[in-house]
C-alpha cells in the first residue's frame, strides 16, 4: 500500500496518474538523455543501474514525507540521508534500511558528504527555509537534480539567483509545491477554463487559522548543544548570527532571519494554481495593499500572524490573500468554486459542478509531483514547478510580505522585477547572507 | 513627527539584548512606517539608528539597528557603519554588511573596497561576500 505507515502519516502515496504505473512510466521514460550516476561505475555500493539515486537533506517531518514517496518509486533508490540532528538522520536511515531490507543507506551530518558523491543523481531538500536556495545552488553546482521544499527562497533576489544557477547548470529542479500535480487541482483549473463560473474576476487564497503562526517566545539564549549532536552554527546557515536558543530553533518559521513567514509558506502552493488558471506562470500582480497584525508584545515572532492582502494583476484580476478557511476560491461573474485544502470542492450555483465528478484534492497527495520530477530527471525536461515559475509564484508572496512589513501599498513591475519608484521596498528584495553561504 | 520623540524611541534600542523584550524594535518599525514620505523624519531616524551603532550597545542592538538601515539607510549613515565594517569580530562586520545590502551607493562601494584591504583575516570573507554580491 503506497504512502502509508513508516513515517506515521496517512498520505495517499503515488496513486492518481497513469505515470505512476509501470506502463505509464515506461512511456514517459523513453528519453535517453539521463544516465544514472550509479551506472557509470563512479560510486561504491550503488543501487541497480536503472534507478535514480536519491539523497534526502534535512530529515525533519516534511522531508520524511517526501522521502517516503521516493521510497515508493520503483525507479528511484534512496541511498543517503543527511541532517544536522543526529537523532533525525539515524531515524531516517532506519526507515530507509527497513524499506529496502538492508543497511545500505548512508547517514551523514553535513551536506558536503552527499553533494561530493558522484553516485548520487538527485537530492531532496527539506531543510529550514533559509537553506533551501543555498542548498539547491550547492547541489546544482555539484551536478545534482533537485526536489526542493517551499518556500525555496527568503527573498526575491535569492529566487532570481537560483533560477540563474539552475539554468547555468542545466539542473532539473522541482519546487515541492505538490498541489501543482494534484488531480483535484487540475480538475479545478479545467472547471474554471470550461467557463462554468463565467468570467473570472476575483481569487481569494486563504492560508488557514493563525494559531501556529501566533506562537511566541523571548528566545532566551542557552547553552548550545554539542555540535556532534546538533550543529547550531551550520543550522543557522545564511541567517545573521544569534546565540543558541531552544525556542529559536523550535520556532524558526516565525522569525524573518530563519523563515519566510506564513504568506510565503503557503502562498507558493496556491499562487502557482492561480498562475496555472491564468495560463501565465511568469506574471504577477502589479499592486499590493493590505493590513497585518504582529506579536508586538515582543519575542522571537516578528512575522505577521494575521493579514489581509489585496492585489491586482494588470488585466484587472483581483488576487486576495488572508487567514480564512484554508483553500482557494475562484469567483466569476456566473458563480464561484472553492477547493478546500483538505480536499473537498464546493461551488455555487450547484450547476457549476453538474455532471462532474471532482477527484480528491487533499493537499497530501504528493506522488504525482514526485513522479513528475523523476520523469523529468530522465527526460531532462523541466518539471511542472520549474525554477522560473516557482520563483514568480514566490515573488508574489514576497511582494505581499514586503507590503505588510512596510504597512503601505506597493507597486510591482514583473518585467523589471522591481518596485516602482520605491527605494525602501527595493532594498528589501535582497538580504545579505552570512558568509560563506550564498546562492 | 518630532525629533525628540524619534530619538527617544530609537534610543530605547540601546538597552536591547538577545532574549529581552522586543517592544522597542516594533516601536521603531512603526515609526519607520509612519515616516514614509517624510524625508526629514527619515533622516532623524537614520541618525538615531547610527547613534546606536557607534554606542556601547550590544551586538543584538546593533544588528537590529542595521536591519532598519537595510530598509531606510542612505549615505548619511555610512560613517557610522564604517565602524562596524572595521571591527575585528566577523559577527559585527556582518551586521554592517546587512545594513548595506545591495543599496546602490558608489560611496559605500568605495568604503567596502577600502575596508576589505585592511580587514583582519577572520573578517575578510564577510566583506568579500558582500562586495561580490553588490557586483
Amino acid at each position: 500500500m503506497p504512502g502509508t505507515g513508516r513515517w506515521g502519516y496517512t498520505g495517499r502515496g503515488m496513486s492518481g496518474r497513469d505515470l505512476t504505473t509501470r506502463r505509464g512510466f515506461a512511456k514517459a521514460a523513453v528519453a535517453p538523455l539521463f544516465v544514472p550516476a550509479s551506472s557509470l561505475g563512479l560510486g561504491g555500493a550503488t543501487p541497480p543501474s536503472d534507478r535514480i539515486a536519491v539523497a534526502g537533506i534535512g530529515m525533519g517531518s516534511r522531508n520524511r514525507r517526501n522521502i517516503q514517496e521516493f521510497l515508493e518509486a520503483e525507479d528511484a533508490r534512496v541511498v543517503a540521508v543527511c541532517d544536522l540532528f543526529t537523532e533525525r538522520r539515524d531515524q531516517a536511515k532506519q526507515v530507509v534500511d527497513a524499506h529496502y531490507g538492508n543497511q545500505d543507506c548512508r547517514s551523514v551530518r553535513f551536506h558536503e558528504e552527499v553533494l561530493g558523491r558522484e553516485d548520487i543523481d538527485a537530492v531532496v531538500v527539506g531543510t529550514g527555509d533559509r537553506w533551501h536556495a543555498v542548498m539547491s545552488s550547492l547541489a546544482a553546482k555539484a551536478g545534482k537534480d533537485i526536489y526542493c521544499e517551499k518556500p525555496f527562497c527568503l527573498t526575491i533576489a535569492e529566487g532570481r539567483q537560483l533560477v540563474n544557477v539552475t539554468r547555468r547548470h542545466r539542473t532539473v529542479w522541482q519546487c515541492g509545491t505538490q498541489r501543482r500535480s494534484n488531480p483535484g487541482y487540475e480538475f479545478l483549473v479545467n472547471t474554471i477554463h470550461s467557463g462554468r463560473i463565467g468570467e473570472l474576476h476575483t481569487v481569494r487564497l486563504s492560508f488557514g487559522a493563525t494559531g501556529g503562526w501566533k506562537q511566541n517566545s523571548p528566545a532566551k539564549p542557552g547553552k548550545a548543544p554539542d555540535p556532534a549532536l546538533f550543529d547550531y552554527d551550520r543550522w543557522l546557515g545564511q541567517s545573521p548570527w544569534a546565540p543558541y536558543s531552544k525556542d529559536r530553533v523550535r520556532l524558526w518559521r516565525l522569525n524573518w532571519d530563519t523563515g519566510a513567514g506564513a504568506v510565503a509558506d503557503m502562498g507558493p502552493h496556491f499562487i502557482e494554481t492561480v498562475q496555472w488558471v491564468r495560463g501565465d506562470a511568469h506574471d504577477a500582480p502589479v499592486t499590493y495593499e493590505g493590513e497585518a497584525e504582529f506579536r508586538d508584545e515582543g519575542g522571537i515572532n516578528n512575522i505577521p500572524y494575521w493579514y489581509e492582502i489585496r492585489t491586482r494583476y494588470r488585466d484587472g484580476l483581483r488576487l486576495y490573500m488572508d487567514t480564512g478557511r484554508k483553500g482557494l476560491m475562484f469567483i466569476g461573474d456566473e458563480g464561484w468554486i472553492f477547493l478546500s485544502d483538505t480536499g473537498g470542492i464546493e461551488a455555487r450555483p450547484e450547476g457549476v459542478l453538474a455532471g462532474l465528478d471532482p477527484p480528491d484534492a487533499n493537499y497530501n497527495i504528493q506522488g504525482p509531483h514526485v513522479r513528475n520530477f523523476l520523469d523529468c530527471v530522465r527526460s531532462r525536461q523541466q518539471p511542472v514547478s520549474d525554477p522560473e515559475s516557482a520563483h514568480r509564484a514566490h515573488t508574489i508572496a514576497h511582494c505581499a510580505n514586503i507590503c505588510l512589513r512596510l504597512g503601505r501599498p506597493v507597486r510591482w513591475d514583473p518585467t523589471a522585477e522591481e518596485f516602482f519608484d520605491d527605494a525602501e521596498a527595493n532594498n528589501m528584495r535582497y538580504r545579505t547572507m552570512r558568509a560563506p553561504w550564498r546562492v | 513627527m518630532r525629533r525628540e520623540e524619534i530619538e527617544r524611541t530609537v534610543g530605547k534600542l540601546s538597552a536591547y539584548d538577545y532574549g529581552e523584550p522586543t517592544t522597542a524594535i516594533f516601536e521603531i518599525d512603526r515609526l519607520i512606517n509612519q515616516s514614509h514620505g517624510d524625508p526629514q523624519a527619515r533622516s532623524w531616524i537614520e541618525d538615531a539608528l547610527a547613534a546606536v551603532i557607534v554606542s556601547g550597545a550590544s551586538l543584538a542592538a546593533k544588528q537590529e539597528a542595521c536591519r532598519r538601515l537595510w530598509r531606510i539607510g542612505t549615505d548619511r549613515s555610512l560613517d557610522s557603519l564604517r565602524q562596524l565594517l572595521e571591527a575585528d569580530d566577523p559577527r559585527v562586520v556582518a551586521a554592517g554588511c546587512y545594513a548595506l545590502g545591495r543599496r546602490p551607493s558608489a560611496k559605500a562601494d568605495k568604503m567596502l573596497m577600502a575596508t576589505v584591504e585592511k580587514a583582519p583575516a577572520q573578517c575578510r570573507p564577510t566583506l568579500e561576500h558582500l562586495i561580490e554580491d553588490r557586483g
